[in-house]
């Protein structure tokens, strides 16, 4: 241990933390040497006046004591469960953001996989649509029906719209039927158009 | 009453788990000493228990970060020494503390010591204000040690832990202290 001076012994031994074998050391020298007796009697006045500050409980009346105290207690439980909800908050969050990204990617792929079926689902429609025209159109020209055959043709002829329409028709072939069709079609168009502009334009 | 390590790192652990019952015993433990220190050296009895809560807290948190050394009080204390610098440093601009002194060294007093005045007479308010004035006129550092010795109950070799200075430094500036303290009081008492 590092040698002590005097006051510096003398305020350690007036303390009580001087150790007993310095104690003994410090007192023999006190003995011998009258100057060191003031000294040692003044370090012993000066931390008597220190211990004579009172001591916080002769301050503040017990009463206020106890409520800090309860201050204390109230403020320490509080901010533990603060530092607690932040602390799982600050747990919870990448899981949370994880979770969320894995929920925005499953919507995103779900959204894409609906749309291709849609737009799968849409061309088989088409398609199917096609196919039903064609088949009806088909099944229409080769139905051995030449009385409504006839008569339809006999109709479109009565029309007498188009002279284009109704010339080279060969109704007894499924193609010369479907051209007739076509031709009665367009036919209807133009009647449509016809009679729209005559409502637009009244003579 | 001092818990040996085992029993004190026991008991912190269940603070750290939210034991209410655990709290109060450790706060029980070392708030007044806390607390006395604090308030003397901020005047402030509020901010002291706030200081206190905030030391107290820090003590159960960073409880892995302490390595025992038998010295679990000096680290306590080290805590708060730092905390009240820091809140110095802070209130360095506004002159807090300069303006508080002198105010409330005299009001704070009142409580108890009003109350014993009736017993122990006027002489006895006197003498503590001028051992309190005198207190607060002392430097910084050497006014730390002495609060630290007197109100933190703490040994000479402790406070050179808590403030990081060899023991002879520590005696020296306590020596310092308590001198300048019996003079600044003969002063007030020939001024008076």
């Amino acid at each position: 241990m590092k040698r002590l001076s005097l006051s510096q012994a003398c305020l350690l031994h007036a303390a009580g933390e001087l150790g007993p074998e310095s104690s003994r050391r410090l007192m023999d020298h006190i003995d011998t040497y009258p100057a060191a007796m003031m000294e040692y009697d003044q370090t012993v006045a000066h931390l008597a006046s220190l211990n004579s500050l009172p001591a916080i409980t002769d301050e503040i009346l017990p009463l206020k004591l106890e409520q800090i105290r309860r201050d204390i207690f109230n403020g320490v439980i509080a901010r533990q469960r603060q530092e607690r909800r932040r602390e799982l908050k600050r747990k919870l969050r990448p899981i949370f953001y994880r979770g969320m990204s894995v929920i925005s990617g499953v919507a995103a792929a779900l959204v894409v996989m609906a749309g291709v079926h849609m737009v799968q689902m849409r061309a088989a429609a088409r398609a199917q649509r096609l196919q039903d025209a064609t088949t009806s159109f088909r099944e229409f020209a080769q139905t051995d029906m030449p009385a409504s055959r006839t008569l339809m043709l006999q109709q479109m002829g009565a029309i007498r719209i188009s002279s284009d329409g109704a010339s080279g028709i060969d109704a007894d072939s499924p193609i010369g039927a479907s051209n007739a069709l076509m031709q009665f079609f367009n036919a209807l168009d133009h009647v449509k158009l016809g009679v729209n502009s005559s409502i637009g334009t009244p003579q | 009453m001092a818990l040996d390590t085992q029993a004190l790192s026991a008991l912190i652990q269940r603070c750290r788990a939210g034991d209410k019952a655990a709290w109060d015993e450790f706060i029980g433990l070392y708030w007044q000493r806390l607390f006395a220190y604090a308030y003397k050296a901020t005047h402030d009895r509020d901010l002291a228990g706030d200081l206190v809560q905030e030391t107290l807290l820090r003590v159960v948190q960073k409880l892995q970060r302490y390595t025992d050394e038998g010295k679990f009080e000096a680290w306590l204390f080290r805590i708060i020494v730092n905390l009240v610098r820091d809140r110095a440093r802070a209130n360095a601009r506004r002159q807090l503390r300069s303006t508080v002194v002198d105010h409330e060294s005299g009001s704070e007093m009142t409580d108890q010591m009003a109350g014993r005045e009736n017993r122990d007479g006027a002489e006895y308010r006197e003498e503590k204000e001028k051992l309190f004035g005198a207190l607060e006129k002392l430097p910084e550092l050497d006014r730390q040690v002495l609060l630290l010795r007197h109100y933190g109950c703490l040994s000479f070799k402790e406070i050179a832990t808590i403030i990081g200075c060899p023991l002879g430094t520590v005696l020296a500036r306590a020596h310092r202290a308590l001198g300048k303290m019996r003079v600044l009081m003969e002063v007030d008492h020939e001024t008076s």
